[in-house]
């Protein structure tokens, strides 16, 4: 397992701290909020999302000084926050979170009431796998290029443009399933192979 | 209808991602001399619009602050911890009175986890959440702590301890119980249940806070209140009331 440091190692050189790199305070601030988003999605429970984000920004915080590029930033939080979830993982194999226990413990993430149009489509992003719905919140939740989300998830790309496919493909059917429109045409869908 | 191979690749590519499509000039070409994956394509970016807004939850500023305010608290706090072997004489009568808790021979030094870094992470942990340093009165209910014990599989052997508070958090990759009762002075005193941890026990002193870590049956205890909390006969009353499940 790799330690925050060696992760810097990608994303630093000998040099110091460059000079446009963010403020600890205002890039935690302005990124916190799409953070936590993902790690509700990767924890499927919004306490341990919460949990995992703390012990994320501390690391991150203690390590910040050393790390070098601006542009890196939110990809180095990104693979303590992986890590750390990871690792509570690899501790608590008995851990599994349902969708049903999820929704009953936190019901306010689930119930979306001012937003109802969404929730066919949340409904579905929960039930996808794990494998497919990470790289999928790394695309479109937080920006990621499918290059970045092979290195954040330590895979080649190639499997992740597969996953993505197969991610899509799944939510796809999911939705035709449950007549929820998502082409251009609601008569006109297009289904994807 | 018969896909040619430019448009299985193009519907490959466009469905792993649909953004990828305008950067790539042989497949926007392809779309726009095909109608079928241009019809795809519309079908794949109104998905993603869907996606987008779904995946957008809605997260509370309080929940960010609170996240946020462990850096701040731990860069205001000063953190020095020092360890010292415990005097085992002081845990004899604890053992004896809470021998279903504790592992029996003290002198069994199986260790596996350095006690400094325990004590570290339990320090670290407490200052994340510095609003339960602060409860005057229990935010969480009877059932809601019985069920935080029963998913830590640890049982209430009795009513002496008064629970302020208690959940599950994620501490050094395990799922530890963080349970905070109040103290001899009234004050709120922090109760880490972490049972994957061994070790043979410490004392915890930093400049704000005391307490000790102490082995147990499955696991380690931590007991960590103010600096002048008076700690002994509350860490005799959390080994009899916390008691680990068959």
């Amino acid at each position: 397992m790799h330690t925050d440091d060696e992760q810097l190692n990608n994303t630093s050189s000998d040099m110091g701290q460059a000079e446009n790199m963010p403020n600890f305070d205002q890039f935690s601030h302005s990124f916190a909020p799409d953070l936590n988003r993902f790690l509700i999605w990767l924890c499927k429970d919004p306490d341990l999302a919460a949990d995992v984000g703390q012990e994320t920004w501390l690391r991150a915080w203690k390590s910040w000084h050393k790390l070098r590029d601006a542009k890196a930033a939110k990809q180095w939080v990104l693979t303590i926050a992986r890590r750390e979830f990871y690792r509570f993982l690899d501790r608590r194999r008995d851990y599994h979170m349902t969708l049903e226990d999820a929704i009953i413990s936190n019901p306010q993430h689930f119930a979306t009431s001012d937003e109802s149009h969404n929730d066919d489509v949340r409904e579905a992003l929960w039930k996808l796998e794990d494998d497919y719905r990470e790289p999928l919140a790394l695309q479109v939740l937080m920006g990621h290029s499918t290059e970045e989300i092979a290195e954040i998830m330590g895979m080649k790309q190639g499997a992740v443009l597969t996953r993505l496919f197969r991610a899509r493909k799944k939510l796809q059917a999911e939705l035709i399933k449950d007549n929820e429109f998502i082409g251009p045409r609601s008569n006109n869908i297009t289904p994807i192979m | 209808m018969i896909e040619n191979i430019d448009c299985i690749a193009f519907k490959r590519d466009c469905g792993a991602d649909p953004q990828g499509i305008v950067a790539n000039t042989k497949l926007l070409n392809h779309q726009m001399a095909c109608a079928p994956c241009a019809d795809f394509y519309q079908s794949m970016l109104a998905l993603d619009l869907k996606l987008s807004a779904a995946f957008d939850l809605p997260i509370h500023e309080a929940t960010v602050e609170d996240q946020l305010s462990a850096t701040q608290v731990h860069k205001q706090a000063d953190n020095v911890i020092t360890f010292k072997k415990p005097n085992m004489q002081k845990f004899k009568p604890v053992f004896a009175a809470a021998a279903s808790v504790l592992v029996a021979a003290f002198g069994i030094f199986a260790l596996q986890y350095p006690v400094g870094a325990l004590a570290d992470e339990v320090v670290e942990h407490i200052h994340h959440e510095p609003h339960l340093l602060t409860l005057t009165q229990a935010n969480t209910s009877a059932d809601e702590i019985k069920m935080v014990l029963k998913q830590a599989n640890i049982k209430l052997a009795d009513d002496s301890l008064e629970i302020l508070s208690a959940k599950l958090c994620p501490l050094d990759g395990q799922l530890a119980a963080h349970i905070v009762v109040r103290g001899e002075s009234g004050q709120p005193v922090t109760v880490m249940i972490m049972p994957e941890n061994d070790t043979r026990g410490g004392k915890i002193k930093t400049n704000r806070f005391n307490g000790r870590i102490l082995p147990a049956e499955h696991g380690a205890l931590a007991v960590v209140g103010g600096k002048k909390e008076n700690l002994d006969h509350l860490e005799t009353a959390v080994l009899n009331a916390f008691q680990w499940q068959d």
